[in-house]
Protein backbone atom coordinates (compact mmCIF):
# COMPACT_ATOMS: atom_id res chain seq x y z
CA UNK A 1 0.00 0.00 0.00
CA UNK A 2 1.51 3.40 -0.89
CA UNK A 3 0.23 6.82 0.30
CA UNK A 4 1.53 10.18 -0.91
CA UNK A 5 2.52 13.50 0.87
CA UNK A 6 4.28 16.66 -0.25
CA UNK A 7 7.29 17.11 2.08
CA UNK A 8 5.37 20.12 3.78
CA UNK A 9 2.55 17.56 4.74
CA UNK A 10 4.84 15.28 5.49
CA UNK A 11 6.89 17.05 7.73
CA UNK A 12 3.20 18.30 9.23
CA UNK A 13 2.33 14.74 9.97
CA UNK A 14 5.77 14.00 11.57
CA UNK A 15 5.72 16.97 13.89
CA UNK A 16 1.51 15.76 14.87
CA UNK A 17 2.88 12.11 15.01
CA UNK A 18 5.70 13.52 17.75
CA UNK A 19 3.21 15.59 19.79
CA UNK A 20 0.85 12.19 19.78
CA UNK A 21 3.58 10.27 21.16
CA UNK A 22 5.18 13.13 23.66
CA UNK A 23 1.12 13.46 24.57
CA UNK A 24 1.32 10.04 26.31
CA UNK A 25 4.82 9.55 27.35
CA UNK A 26 4.37 12.27 29.17
CA UNK A 27 1.69 15.10 29.12
CA UNK A 28 2.71 18.40 29.60
CA UNK A 29 6.64 17.87 28.95
CA UNK A 30 7.91 20.57 26.09
CA UNK A 31 9.14 18.25 22.77
CA UNK A 32 12.49 18.48 21.53
CA UNK A 33 11.47 17.38 18.23
CA UNK A 34 15.69 17.05 17.54
CA UNK A 35 15.45 14.42 20.09
CA UNK A 36 12.23 12.98 20.33
CA UNK A 37 13.55 8.98 19.89
CA UNK A 38 15.76 9.73 23.20
CA UNK A 39 13.27 11.37 25.08
CA UNK A 40 10.62 8.44 24.33
CA UNK A 41 13.23 5.18 24.76
CA UNK A 42 13.94 7.35 28.36
CA UNK A 43 10.47 7.45 29.28
CA UNK A 44 9.59 4.25 28.33
CA UNK A 45 11.10 3.00 31.61
CA UNK A 46 9.56 5.39 33.85
CA UNK A 47 5.62 6.72 32.88
CA UNK A 48 4.57 9.41 34.64
CA UNK A 49 1.32 8.87 35.49
CA UNK A 50 -1.60 10.27 32.94
CA UNK A 51 -3.41 13.38 33.40
CA UNK A 52 -6.86 12.40 32.84
CA UNK A 53 -8.18 15.89 33.42
CA UNK A 54 -6.45 16.81 29.78
CA UNK A 55 -9.70 16.17 27.66
CA UNK A 56 -7.20 14.55 24.86
CA UNK A 57 -5.85 12.26 27.14
CA UNK A 58 -9.38 11.51 28.60
CA UNK A 59 -10.82 10.89 25.15
CA UNK A 60 -7.56 8.34 24.58
CA UNK A 61 -7.91 6.31 27.67
CA UNK A 62 -11.73 6.48 28.72
CA UNK A 63 -13.88 4.76 30.73
CA UNK A 64 -14.27 1.06 30.47
CA UNK A 65 -16.75 0.38 32.65
CA UNK A 66 -19.79 3.35 32.46
CA UNK A 67 -21.04 3.43 36.27
CA UNK A 68 -18.41 1.82 37.86
CA UNK A 69 -15.23 4.01 38.76
CA UNK A 70 -13.48 1.79 40.78
CA UNK A 71 -13.65 -0.90 38.40
CA UNK A 72 -12.01 1.40 35.53
CA UNK A 73 -9.50 2.67 37.57
CA UNK A 74 -8.36 -0.87 38.30
CA UNK A 75 -8.88 -1.68 34.50
CA UNK A 76 -6.62 1.60 33.27
CA UNK A 77 -4.76 0.47 35.56
CA UNK A 78 -3.87 -2.93 33.97
CA UNK A 79 -3.97 -2.07 30.30
CA UNK A 80 -2.62 1.87 30.01
CA UNK A 81 1.17 1.64 30.04
CA UNK A 82 0.91 -1.22 26.92
CA UNK A 83 -1.56 1.36 25.39
CA UNK A 84 0.89 3.90 25.82
CA UNK A 85 3.88 2.16 24.61
CA UNK A 86 1.95 0.99 21.89
CA UNK A 87 1.04 4.86 20.73
CA UNK A 88 4.54 5.85 21.01
CA UNK A 89 5.74 2.58 19.13
CA UNK A 90 3.31 2.75 16.08
CA UNK A 91 4.10 6.68 16.25
CA UNK A 92 8.06 5.78 15.97
CA UNK A 93 7.04 3.30 12.87
CA UNK A 94 5.11 6.38 11.11
CA UNK A 95 7.82 8.90 11.53
CA UNK A 96 10.75 6.85 10.68
CA UNK A 97 8.91 6.05 7.42
CA UNK A 98 8.33 10.06 6.79
CA UNK A 99 12.04 10.42 8.15
CA UNK A 100 13.45 7.97 5.48
CA UNK A 101 11.14 9.25 2.65
CA UNK A 102 12.76 12.90 2.93
CA UNK A 103 16.02 11.52 2.72
CA UNK A 104 15.48 9.24 0.30
CA UNK A 105 13.00 11.19 -1.66
CA UNK A 106 13.53 12.95 -5.61
CA UNK A 107 11.57 16.22 -5.50
CA UNK A 108 8.96 17.51 -3.20
CA UNK A 109 6.48 14.70 -3.77
CA UNK A 110 6.62 11.72 -1.43
CA UNK A 111 5.26 8.19 -2.29
CA UNK A 112 5.88 6.09 1.08
CA UNK A 113 5.61 2.48 0.68
CA UNK A 114 3.89 1.16 3.90
CA UNK A 115 4.29 -2.43 4.24
CA UNK A 116 1.50 -5.21 5.42
CA UNK A 117 3.06 -5.13 9.09
CA UNK A 118 3.07 -1.62 9.59
CA UNK A 119 -0.13 -1.53 7.96
CA UNK A 120 -2.58 -1.15 11.80
CA UNK A 121 0.16 1.18 13.34
CA UNK A 122 -0.44 3.47 10.25
CA UNK A 123 -4.02 3.66 10.57
CA UNK A 124 -4.07 3.99 14.04
CA UNK A 125 -1.65 7.13 14.59
CA UNK A 126 -3.82 8.32 11.82
CA UNK A 127 -6.96 8.36 13.06
CA UNK A 128 -5.48 9.09 17.21
CA UNK A 129 -4.29 12.35 15.75
CA UNK A 130 -7.76 12.44 14.27
CA UNK A 131 -9.34 11.75 17.90
CA UNK A 132 -7.03 14.25 20.00
CA UNK A 133 -7.54 16.88 17.20
CA UNK A 134 -10.94 16.49 17.60
CA UNK A 135 -11.37 17.11 21.15
CA UNK A 136 -8.75 20.16 20.83
CA UNK A 137 -11.42 21.36 18.51
CA UNK A 138 -14.71 21.20 20.68
CA UNK A 139 -15.59 18.43 18.22
CA UNK A 140 -17.46 15.85 20.75
CA UNK A 141 -21.14 15.79 19.53
CA UNK A 142 -22.32 14.75 15.87
CA UNK A 143 -24.21 18.68 16.31
CA UNK A 144 -20.55 20.28 16.58
CA UNK A 145 -19.22 17.89 13.55
CA UNK A 146 -22.14 19.51 11.45
CA UNK A 147 -21.29 23.03 12.75
CA UNK A 148 -17.43 22.62 11.82
CA UNK A 149 -18.28 21.21 8.61
CA UNK A 150 -20.89 24.26 7.51
CA UNK A 151 -19.88 27.15 10.06
CA UNK A 152 -18.43 29.90 10.56
CA UNK A 153 -14.77 28.94 12.00
CA UNK A 154 -11.85 31.22 13.22
CA UNK A 155 -8.68 30.99 11.29
CA UNK A 156 -7.36 28.68 14.11
CA UNK A 157 -10.81 26.88 13.77
CA UNK A 158 -10.47 26.80 10.21
CA UNK A 159 -6.82 25.78 10.32
CA UNK A 160 -7.62 22.64 12.73
CA UNK A 161 -10.62 21.34 11.12
CA UNK A 162 -8.44 21.35 7.68
CA UNK A 163 -5.66 18.88 9.03
CA UNK A 164 -8.80 16.77 10.48
CA UNK A 165 -10.24 16.62 7.31
CA UNK A 166 -6.63 15.80 5.41
CA UNK A 167 -6.26 13.20 8.12
CA UNK A 168 -9.44 11.73 7.25
CA UNK A 169 -8.99 11.81 3.39
CA UNK A 170 -5.45 10.02 3.98
CA UNK A 171 -6.67 7.06 6.13
CA UNK A 172 -9.90 7.08 3.52
CA UNK A 173 -7.34 6.08 1.12
CA UNK A 174 -5.53 3.56 3.35
CA UNK A 175 -8.62 1.85 4.27
CA UNK A 176 -9.69 1.39 -0.20
CA UNK B 1 -40.36 -13.85 52.24
CA UNK B 2 -37.01 -12.98 51.47
CA UNK B 3 -34.72 -10.92 53.25
CA UNK B 4 -33.64 -7.28 51.32
CA UNK B 5 -30.40 -8.46 52.73
CA UNK B 6 -30.08 -11.72 50.86
CA UNK B 7 -31.75 -9.97 47.69
CA UNK B 8 -28.51 -7.47 47.91
CA UNK B 9 -25.68 -9.51 48.30
CA UNK B 10 -26.95 -12.28 45.44
CA UNK B 11 -27.01 -9.24 43.58
CA UNK B 12 -23.06 -8.07 44.36
CA UNK B 13 -21.89 -11.49 44.62
CA UNK B 14 -19.82 -12.43 41.46
CA UNK B 15 -21.82 -15.30 39.43
CA UNK B 16 -19.72 -17.20 37.15
CA UNK B 17 -22.58 -17.29 35.08
CA UNK B 18 -22.63 -14.09 33.99
CA UNK B 19 -22.31 -13.06 30.68
CA UNK B 20 -20.82 -9.66 30.17
CA UNK B 21 -20.66 -7.69 26.44
CA UNK B 22 -18.75 -5.21 24.77
CA UNK B 23 -20.65 -2.45 23.87
CA UNK B 24 -18.64 0.33 21.16
CA UNK B 25 -20.58 3.81 20.82
CA UNK B 26 -21.28 6.18 18.18
CA UNK B 27 -18.92 9.41 17.91
CA UNK B 28 -18.44 11.97 15.21
CA UNK B 29 -14.83 11.11 14.58
CA UNK B 30 -14.18 7.64 13.33
CA UNK B 31 -15.43 7.31 10.30
CA UNK B 32 -17.14 4.33 8.70
CA UNK B 33 -15.21 2.46 6.62
CA UNK B 34 -12.38 2.42 9.81
CA UNK B 35 -14.73 1.37 12.16
CA UNK B 36 -15.93 -1.58 9.47
CA UNK B 37 -12.29 -2.19 9.16
CA UNK B 38 -11.33 -2.58 12.94
CA UNK B 39 -14.79 -5.03 13.42
CA UNK B 40 -13.14 -7.21 10.40
CA UNK B 41 -10.03 -7.31 11.68
CA UNK B 42 -10.01 -7.71 15.26
CA UNK B 43 -12.95 -9.17 15.76
CA UNK B 44 -12.48 -11.19 12.11
CA UNK B 45 -16.63 -10.55 11.25
CA UNK B 46 -17.23 -10.57 7.45
CA UNK B 47 -17.62 -7.60 5.40
CA UNK B 48 -21.61 -7.70 5.98
CA UNK B 49 -21.89 -8.57 9.66
CA UNK B 50 -19.06 -5.61 10.17
CA UNK B 51 -21.16 -3.20 7.88
CA UNK B 52 -24.23 -4.00 10.41
CA UNK B 53 -22.72 -3.37 13.42
CA UNK B 54 -20.46 -0.01 12.44
CA UNK B 55 -24.58 1.07 10.81
CA UNK B 56 -25.92 0.12 14.21
CA UNK B 57 -23.33 2.38 15.78
CA UNK B 58 -23.81 5.20 13.90
CA UNK B 59 -27.48 5.07 13.89
CA UNK B 60 -28.74 3.29 17.37
CA UNK B 61 -25.57 5.16 19.01
CA UNK B 62 -24.47 2.05 20.34
CA UNK B 63 -23.93 -1.96 19.10
CA UNK B 64 -23.11 -4.98 21.54
CA UNK B 65 -19.72 -6.21 19.26
CA UNK B 66 -18.79 -9.45 21.51
CA UNK B 67 -20.15 -10.80 24.59
CA UNK B 68 -18.31 -13.70 26.67
CA UNK B 69 -16.60 -13.99 30.07
CA UNK B 70 -15.34 -10.50 31.94
CA UNK B 71 -11.38 -11.11 30.83
CA UNK B 72 -12.45 -11.56 27.29
CA UNK B 73 -14.32 -8.16 27.32
CA UNK B 74 -11.86 -6.08 29.18
CA UNK B 75 -9.33 -7.25 26.61
CA UNK B 76 -11.93 -6.30 23.74
CA UNK B 77 -12.68 -2.96 25.18
CA UNK B 78 -8.73 -2.26 25.53
CA UNK B 79 -8.37 -3.44 21.89
CA UNK B 80 -10.90 -1.05 20.73
CA UNK B 81 -9.41 1.76 22.56
CA UNK B 82 -6.38 1.35 21.30
CA UNK B 83 -7.80 1.84 17.67
CA UNK B 84 -9.47 4.82 18.79
CA UNK B 85 -12.96 3.68 19.10
CA UNK B 86 -14.96 4.57 22.58
CA UNK B 87 -16.31 0.90 24.33
CA UNK B 88 -17.47 0.09 27.03
CA UNK B 89 -17.43 -3.25 29.29
CA UNK B 90 -21.43 -4.30 29.82
CA UNK B 91 -23.17 -6.84 31.57
CA UNK B 92 -25.40 -9.08 28.86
Amino acid sequence: MKIFFSANEAGLLTNLTAQLGALVSSAGLPVDLDDEFAMWQAEMDHLEPLDHSDPAIARLFPAAYRNDLQASAAFASLTDSERRLEIIANAQRVIGALDEAAATARGSEYAIDIPNEDFEAWIKTLNLLRVVLATRLGIQTEADSEAFEHGELSPEEAYGYAIFVWLGEHLEWLLQ
Amino acid sequence: MTSPVIDELEETAVDPDTVWTTVVWNDPVNLMSYVTHVFKVYFGFSDRKARRLMLQVHNEGRATVASGTLEQMETHVAAMHSYGLWATVDKG
